[in-house]
Order: C-alpha cells, then sequence, then structure tokens
C-alpha cells in the first residue's frame, strides 16, 4: 500500500490572531517545532518511500502520515477534519520521533493538549495560589530571620 | 535510550556544555565565537556566570566556594567542563585538579589554562574510577555532572574515597522536587507534549534534562534532598544542603509570561529557596 505524508508548520510561521505576542513566542520557542527538512529525513528513515504530498493532491489510496513538527500537532485541525473525510488510516510522525495513530481517542487528547498548550489555562488558574503561597512564604521566612 | 559510558561520554564530546541555548554552540545573540578561544570563553563565563547571579559576591561562586581557605591546598574539581569553574579556583591560588569523561572539555579546559597562564593537572578519567591516591585532596566538588552518571553511587564513594578526612566537598545535583522539574519535565513535555506515553521517567528526564533542543542526553536523573544525604550520610556526618533556585525567574517566565516580571522578587527569592532546580550539598568528609 502507498505512503503519503502531509507536512504543515504554518502555526510557527504566523501567530494566530488572538494569541498575545509573548504567549505565542514561549509556545513556540517550548514546542521546539522541528524543520521540514528535518521531517522528511525522519519520514524516510521511518517510512521509506513515503511520498510527500498536499492536501489537496488527488492520490491512489494509501495510508497517511501527518507530519507534525511539534509533538501534539499545532495549527493542524482543519487539515485533519479535511483529511479524516478521506481517509480513516492516519499515523502520526512527530518532531519528537514518536509515530502513533491519529484514532478518535488520541485525537480528542491531542484537541485538549493544544487548548491547554496555546491558552495556558491551567497557569492562568494556578498563578494566584502561587502568589499566595509565595507571598506567606515570605513573610515567614522574613519572621524567621527577625526571630533569629 | 542506552546510557552506556561510551554513549554518555561521546553524546558529551558532541554537544558540550557551552552554555547556549542548544549544547555545543558557539554563536550566541551577540555573534559567533570559535572555539578554544579568549573571546570564547570570556563569552561563556559571562553566560554561565549570569545564570547564578545570586552566588557571586566579589568573586565568582564566592558565596559557596571558600577560595581563600584553600590558597596552596590540592582541590579537584569532578566534571570541570570548559573548566569555568576552576580557573577561579587557580586564580585563587589553588592547586588544581580537573577531570572530565569528556575529550572535548579536557582539550578546551588546557586550552583555557594555556590561555589564562594558569596551570593545572587536567585529565580525561572516569568519575566512577579515579586515578588519584585515597585521601589527597582537600576539596572536591561536582557541578551539574554527577546526575548524569548512571552509578551516582559509586561517584560519590570514589569522590569520598580523594577527600582527605576533614577535608570539604560540596555537589550539585538536580532536584526533582523543582519547579523546572514539575512545570517543564512533568507537565509541559510528559503530560502537554505526551512524552511520558512514551518514555519511562528515566529516559524522560534524560530527553529534557539537558540538549533538549536537541534529541535529550544519555542518561539524566535528578535526586531530592532525602536521597542525596542518605547517599552522603555514610561518608559525612555533617552533609547538608541547600536549594539554589536560579533558575526560578526563567520557569516563572515560562509559566506566566509577562505576569512574571511584575513577581515582586522576595516572593521569587522564597519560592527558589524551596523550588529551585539545584541543590548543593556541601560539608566535610568523616575523621
Amino acid at each position: 500500500m502507498k505512503i503519503f505524508a502531509l507536512f504543515d508548520d504554518s502555526f510557527f510561521n504566523i501567530k494566530p490572531w488572538w494569541m498575545p505576542e509573548k504567549l505565542y513566542r514561549v509556545v513556540c520557542q517550548r514546542s521546539n517545532p522541528r524543520s521540514k527538512e528535518y521531517m522528511l529525513k525522519l519520514l524516510q528513515e521511518k517510512f521509506p518511500g513515503a511520498e510527500i504530498v498536499d492536501l489537496e493532491q488527488p492520490r491512489s489510496p494509501g495510508r497517511i502520515i501527518l507530519l507534525y513538527p511539534d509533538s501534539i500537532g499545532l495549527g493542524w485541525r482543519k487539515i485533519e477534519k479535511k483529511i479524516a473525510a478521506q481517509t480513516q488510516e492516519l499515523i502520526v510522525l512527530n518532531g519528537r520521533r514518536r509515530i502513533f495513530d491519529l484514532t478518535s481517542s488520541t485525537h480528542k487528547q491531542l484537541l485538549l493538549r493544544r487548548f491547554l498548550e496555546m491558552t495556558f489555562l491551567p497557569e492562568i488558574l494556578l498563578t494566584p495560589f502561587i502568589l499566595l503561597y509565595g507571598a506567606f512564604i515570605t513573610i515567614k521566612d522574613k519572621f524567621s530571620s527577625f526571630k533569629s | 535510550m542506552i546510557d552506556t559510558k561510551k554513549n554518555i561520554q561521546n553524546w558529551w564530546a558532541e554537544n558540550p556544555m557551552t552554555y547556549g541555548e542548544t549544547h555545543g554552540q558557539t554563536a550566541f545573540k551577540d555573534g559567533s565565537y570559535e572555539m578554544g578561544t579568549q573571546q570564547f570563553f570570556d563569552r561563556i563565563d559571562h553566560e554561565f556566570y549570569s545564570w547564578n547571579k545570586p552566588l557571586h559576591r566579589i568573586k565568582p561562586f564566592d558565596s559557596l566556594f571558600p577560595y581563600d581557605k584553600y590558597q596552596g591546598k590540592k582541590v579537584l574539581e569532578i566534571g570541570c567542563g570548559l573548566g569555568a569553574m576552576l580557573m577561579n579556583w587557580a586564580r585563587n591560588g589553588a592547586l588544581c585538579t580537573g577531570v572530565d569523561l569528556n575529550p572535548t572539555s579536557i582539550e578546551q579546559t588546557k586550552k583555557r589554562f594555556e590561555l589564562h597562564g594558569l596551570a593545572a593537572d587536567i585529565r580525561l578519567e572516569d568519575a566512577n574510577k579515579l586515578p588519584f591516591e585515597s585521601n589527597s585532596f582537600d576539596y572536591v566538588w561536582s557541578w551539574g555532572v554527577l546526575h548524569h552518571s548512571p552509578n551516582l553511587e559509586l561517584s560519590i564513594k570514589e569522590l569520598f574515597r580523594v577527600l582527605k578526612p576533614g577535608g570539604s566537598f560540596g555537589i550539585m545535583l538536580y532536584n526533582r522536587k523543582s519547579f523546572y522539574q514539575w512545570y517543564m519535565t512533568d507537565y509541559v513535555e510528559g503530560f502537554l507534549h505526551r512524552e511520558s506515553k512514551f518514555l519511562t521517567p528515566l529516559e524522560l528526564n534524560s530527553r529534557y534534562g539537558d540538549g533538549h533542543r536537541e534529541e535529550g542526553n544519555p542518561h539524566t536523573w535528578p535526586v531530592t534532598k532525602k536521597e542525596g544525604l542518605e547517599l552522603l550520610s555514610p561518608f559525612s556526618k555533617d552533609s547538608d544542603v541547600r536549594i539554589l533556585g536560579t533558575d526560578l525567574d526563567c520557569v516563572l517566565n515560562l509559566m506566566t509570561p509577562g505576569i512574571s516580571s511584575f513577581i515582586p522578587k522576595p516572593i521569587i527569592k522564597a519560592l527558589a529557596r524551596r523550588w529551585g532546580w539545584s541543590l548543593w550539598f556541601h560539608g566535610t568528609k568523616n575523621l
């Protein structure tokens, strides 16, 4: 069976309009996206003979490898929606060199993680508690040093 | 990851710690530097010392290292890297020996000492099997090295073997109970990036402990305060540990970009004292 691969790193080249610049830079930095060159080399290593194609390109039936430059496919939602309509056999090869089937359950996990990655929701919720705790221990330390 | 000694040696030889965003890099924001030149050593020292500002009073790291006490005395650094710390001991009159498993480190440290007109015994050696007589050194230290050794216990045993009874030691190891560990390794990489589905805890720490911009290094295993003190207890009755949180600014900036600069410094310091990335174990060898 033929193997086709799709690559897209547009998330790391064009900031989403709704994302603050500082958050976007941190997300890009910690996502550590690999270059197209790196991903194509990795593709040939893991799936020799695989053919890189465009989403709209007509092709014969086969397996499709999604080449995420990062670990969780930031910016891939639209592509995944379109491709899922064409085939069920989707495999991910990501920039961390991991290979996994893109099942429905895995896809849900990825969607959740992309949401958390881009919104910093856990960090936003946790920060007030960290600050309160930090203020408490600062006062505690000051008191201990005054005592001694 | 296979963490044989040879793998570890080869990885660090190809990716020496140059204090940039990637290991082995000689390019920084202000320009590129040729490895082994005076300018290169000045640049990496500037970077390394800036990461550890709270540890410097008058001289680099003098809040940790009692340089004056060891003038004319024999000191040993296990894992000297590119010689950034060892050089300061030599400048302060200690009789210096530095060992490293990494041939690139040995070559570069020798060049550094030559350029600065300083003398030291720099050798390619394994921390698990040091070539020195027992009870040879007055002070032995290791900074951010031994957690990359698969046999930490043996490394510590060897450290104490070559240290004189009553001699002092200092060992910096990564802290498994730190903000960096919990946030960057366990949450961001382990959970958000799903790496825990593919890697064991050791593999996760090795992948993201050092060299994470590339493919990680062969072995990194951070310790807890309790584990470290337990390893030291057979050799040192007065061993103690201090948490160094010089990384905390950076971690908070990654957690709360745009907000962290408004967090009052006393709060950051209080958090750093408890949840910093580095554990500084210190004390004296039993008599």
